[in-house]
C-alpha cells in the first residue's frame, strides 16, 4: 500500500470523481468528496514524510521502466507543492456546500463536486508525474474540468469568460503539444528526467529554441502571466466563488508555475548553460530555484484562498488587481528561476 | 528540399489557417471550427514525426523488418481524444451562450452585455 501511494495520490481523486456522480445527492456527493479530498490530503502528507525519510520516490506504471514507460516521480518540492494543492483543495471543499447551495441550482450541484474533484486529479497529476507527455494530460483533465466550473456562475457572463478561456486555455495546450513533439522528434525520449540529460548534450539548435518558445508561450497562456492574461479577470469574477477560491490558488498559481517552472524551466536553464551543464549543476539550479520559490508561492497560495473564501461578492475590479497581484508574483518567480 | 517536407509546409499552411480563423472570426462555432485545424495541424505533425523512411505501419506483418514509430500514432489518440473532449464542452458552452444570449455573434454578445 505504501508503495503505491504516489500513483494512489491522482488516483484516488480520480475515481471519487465517477462515485460522486453515481450518488447523486448533493449533500451526499459533497460529503463523499471530502472524504476523498482529506483521503488525498492523508496521501499527500505521507508522500512528503516517504521523500524526507528516503529521498526521491520514482514510480513506474504498470512496471515499465523509466524511459520507455510513464514514470511518477516525486522529490522532495513536488511533495510540498502536492500537499500545498491538496490542503488548499480540502479546506476550500469545507467550505463549499454552504456556498454551493446558495449559488448554485440544486440539480447542478452534484455535478460541480464531480468536476471539482476532476479538476483536482488533473492538479495532482501534473506535479506527480515524471513524463512531459503525461503533464500535458493531466494539464487538459484539470483544464477542461475548471472551463466547467467556470461556466457554473449565476451570471450569463459566466459562460462567455468560460468559452474565452477554453480558447486560449486550447491554443496554450496546443502549443505545449508542438513543443513536446519537437523535444520528442530530437531526443526520443518523453521523460523530464532522461530529458534534461539529453538536451544538453544536444548543444543549441533552432529546433530546440522553437520547442522551448512553444512550451513557454504555451505554459505562460494557461498561467495567465502578463501580457497573456486577458482571459483570467473574467474567468475568476463571474465563476462561483468557490471556484474562484480553488482555482485562484491552485490551478494558475500554486501549482501550474511551481510544478512546470521548476521542471521545465529548470531544463531550460541547463540548455542554456549547456556548456558547462552537467547532472550536478543541473539538480542545483532546479532545487535551488525550487526552494527560493517556494515559500512565496505558498503563503500568497494560501493568502489568495482565505482572501477569496472570505470576500465572497468579488468584483471585477478586486479581480483585476488580483490578477495583476498574481503576474507580479509569477514574473518574479520565472524571473528567480531563469 | 520542399516537396521532401510536403507534410511539414502542410502542417504550416493548416495551422495558420486555423488560428487565423481563431482569431479573426466573431462567430463562435466558426472560431471552434478554426480551433479544431489548429489542433488537427499538430495531429499530422506528429504522425510525421514518426515516419521513418521506408517503414510500414506499426502493426506486426511477419515479411516487415522496418516499422514507423507507433509511439506518437499513441500520443496523437491520446491528444485527439482530448480535443474531441473539448470541442464537445466548447459545443455545449456555445448552446449555453446561444440560450442566454439569443446570439453567437461575439460583438452582438459584447453589446448586449454593455447593455445591462
Amino acid at each position: 500500500m505504501l508503495n503505491h501511494l504516489a500513483i494512489l495520490q491522482v488516483i484516488v481523486p480520480l475515481l471519487a470523481a465517477p462515485i460522486s456522480l453515481l450518488l447523486n445527492k448533493a449533500r451526499l456527493a459533497w460529503l463523499f468528496a471530502c472524504v476523498a479530498a482529506v483521503a488525498t490530503f492523508i496521501i499527500s502528507a505521507l508522500l512528503l514524510y516517504q521523500v524526507q525519510q528516503t529521498g526521491t520516490i520514482t514510480y513506474d506504471l504498470g512496471g515499465w521502466e523509466a524511459p520507455w514507460g510513464i514514470q511518477y516521480r516525486i522529490d522532495l518540492l513536488a511533495a510540498y507543492v502536492l500537499l500545498v494543492v491538496s490542503t488548499i483543495a480540502m479546506l476550500v471543499l469545507f467550505a463549499a456546500h454552504t456556498s454551493i447551495s446558495v449559488e448554485v441550482p440544486g440539480d447542478r450541484q452534484t455535478l460541480l463536486y464531480v468536476l471539482y474533484l476532476l479538476c483536482l486529479a488533473g492538479l495532482l497529476g501534473i506535479v506527480a508525474t515524471g513524463d512531459i507527455f503525461n503533464v500535458f494530460v493531466f494539464l487538459e483533465i484539470s483544464s477542461l474540468a475548471s472551463y466547467a466550473l467556470i461556466a457554473y456562475g449565476r451570471d450569463r457572463r459566466a459562460l462567455w469568460a468560460a468559452y474565452q478561456y477554453l480558447v486560449v486555455g486550447t491554443i496554450g495546450a496546443t502549443f505545449f503539444l508542438i513543443g513536446i513533439g519537437f523535444l520528442y522528434s530530437l531526443t526520443g525520449t518523453l521523460n523530464m528526467a532522461d530529458l534534461a540529460v539529453r538536451i544538453p548534450a544536444l548543444g543549441a539548435s533552432k529546433t530546440l529554441y522553437t520547442a522551448f518558445a512553444f512550451i513557454v508561450v504555451g505554459i505562460c497562456l494557461k498561467l495567465a502571466l502578463f501580457p497573456l492574461h486577458l482571459w483570467l479577470p473574467n474567468a475568476y469574477a463571474y465563476a462561483p466563488s468557490i471556484v474562484t477560491a480553488f482555482l485562484a490558488a491552485t490551478a494558475t498559481k500554486g501549482c501550474r508555475l511551481s510544478v512546470d517552472s521548476p521542471r521545465l524551466f529548470g531544463v531550460w536553464h541547463s540548455v542554456h548553460y549547456f556548456r558547462a551543464a552537467t547532472a550536478e549543476h543541473f539538480s542545483r539550479s532546479r532545487f535551488g530555484g525550487g526552494f527560493c520559490r517556494f515559500p512565496g508561492c505558498h503563503s500568497t497560495a494560501q493568502y489568495q484562498a482565505s482572501f477569496c473564501l472570505f470576500q465572497c461578492r468579488s468584483d471585477r475590479l478586486h479581480d483585476y488587481r488580483h490578477g495583476y497581484r498574481h503576474n507580479t508574483g509569477a514574473a518574479g518567480d520565472i524571473a528567480a528561476s531563469v | 528540399m520542399v516537396m521532401d517536407l510536403y507534410n511539414y509546409w502542410m502542417v504550416i499552411v493548416l495551422m495558420m489557417i486555423g488560428f487565423y480563423i481563431v482569431i479573426v472570426q466573431g462567430n463562435l462555432i466558426k472560431k471552434l471550427i478554426g480551433l479544431n485545424i489548429f489542433q488537427t495541424s499538430v495531429f499530422i505533425f506528429y504522425i510525421s514525426v514518426g515516419k521513418v523512411d521506408g517503414g510500414t505501419a506499426p502493426i506486426f506483418i511477419p515479411e516487415a523488418t522496418l516499422y514507423s514509430n507507433p509511439l506518437t500514432h499513441v500520443l496523437i489518440l491520446t491528444a485527439i481524444v482530448v480535443g474531441i473532449a473539448t470541442m464537445a464542452l466548447a459545443l455545449s458552452l456555445v448552446v449555453r451562450i446561444k440560450a442566454a444570449y439569443g446570439t453567437v455573434e461575439e460583438q452582438e454578445l459584447q453589446e448586449r452585455d454593455l447593455q445591462c
